[in-house]
């Protein structure tokens, strides 16, 4: 499916994601034209899974170790760009976004002429609390350091204008990236435009820790004074 | 004075021995000759220190330091900093290539995997066709 003949591929980087993946390649695919799987070094049998969920237009490739998600969307932001498509959507794999909201990024991509549209979760009563009042806290410290508010900084499911990466390109490996991309974006004054989001919270122990909090308020740091 | 002396002999032994550890290295090849040589030099200097340190008073006294121990603690905790420092860098730049490594390895994978698929369908749809063409000659 080619929206107003664009080329449209979704990256879907996974890491341990045999329960979900192949309804997120099923779901996605319906508002892409391929998708781009980067199975991170899984233990399971995510890679496996994800190989027969996929048809011939798609990609899945496989880390040979556990690099980090920011390595995983790097893998795939560099055969998108080789596949020379227009927009690149980042969705997760762990069935947190749904897909059917695509249209709704690549609209907004077109209409607003931006380079990049964040989706932004919005808070509700099931969102850990950690994750609300750690969000809090890097969103207000993203807006003070770069002077940009989005109410969503570390929300995976985005979509890019085709040429961004490499205005953008990161080397953080782990989750520091989805902040790292926007840190860049400010500072190469990229256009940013905001979607609102609805999420499911399957797994309350994976994704971003305290710890990736601390990681990425002193990166935030340090990328403004560097 | 007593307790002075079995200082002086535990620090000369360490120095020993810790040279001893570098030339293992070294006899592994673990160690490139300067290696050896720049730690060799390190631990001799400390074994001099802990030998003669009233050798070194007048030094000490111009750079304000009480005394030989305690110009091994300063020089220690400087020398421990730097290469910390150091071993940084050198993790984050190795850290950066693996990362690289990786991407490559399986963009390089799959084009294996792929090449290899798409040969296999090119060979069976020849395979294919050969079939077709010899049935089509035994009707005739």
């Amino acid at each position: 499916m080619m929206k107003n003949n664009l080329k449209i591929v979704a990256i879907i980087p996974a890491y341990n994601e045999e329960k979900h993946i192949s309804k997120v390649i099923s779901l996605t695919k319906k508002y892409v034209d391929f998708v781009i799987v980067v199975d991170d070094g899984s233990s399971d049998k995510t890679f496996d899974i994800a190989k027969a969920s996929c048809e011939g237009t798609d990609f899945v490739l496989r880390h040979p170790i556990n690099s980090g998600k920011g390595v995983a969307l790097y893998t795939g932001f560099i055969l998108a760009e080789r596949e020379e498509v227009d927009v690149i959507i980042t969705i997760d794999a762990d069935l947190q976004h749904d897909a059917s909201q695509i249209p709704e990024f690549v609209s907004c991509l077109l209409e607003t002429k931006s380079d990049l549209v964040i989706g932004c979760r919005k808070s509700n009563r099931k969102m850990p609390f950690v994750f609300k009042f750690g969000n809090f806290v890097l969103n207000t410290t993203f807006r003070l350091l770069y002077g940009k508010k989005i109410n969503d900084t570390q929300s995976g499911f985005r979509a890019f204008k085709s040429g961004v990466f490499s205005k953008i390109a990161w080397n953080s490996s782990g989750y520091v990236v989805e902040t790292e991309m926007l840190a860049a974006a400010c500072k190469k004054k990229l256009k940013i435009s905001e979607i609102s989001i609805a999420t499911q919270y399957h797994d309350n122990y994976k994704g971003t820790t305290i710890f990736d909090g601390i990681k990425i308020f002193i990166q935030m740091l340090s990328w403004r004074v560097f | 004075m007593a307790g002075i002396f079995e200082l002086q002999l535990i620090g000369a032994g360490f120095s020993i021995f810790m040279f001893y550890i570098c030339f293992t290295h070294y006899k592994r090849k673990e160690f490139a000759l300067g290696d050896l040589v720049l730690w060799g030099v390190l631990w001799l200097i400390l074994l001099i220190l802990v030998l003669f340190p009233q050798r070194f008073d007048t030094l000490f006294g111009s750079l304000h330091v009480q005394g030989a121990l305690q110009f091994i603690i300063l020089m220690s905790l400087g020398v421990l900093y730097l290469i910390s420092f150091f071993s940084y860098i050198r993790s984050k730049r190795n850290e950066l290539k693996i990362q690289r490594l990786v991407t490559e390895i399986s963009l390089r994978e799959h084009k294996t995997v792929s090449d290899h698929k798409k040969s296999e369908e090119s060979e069976s749809e020849k395979r294919k066709k050969e079939t077709s063409e010899e049935s089509t000659s035994y009707e005739r």
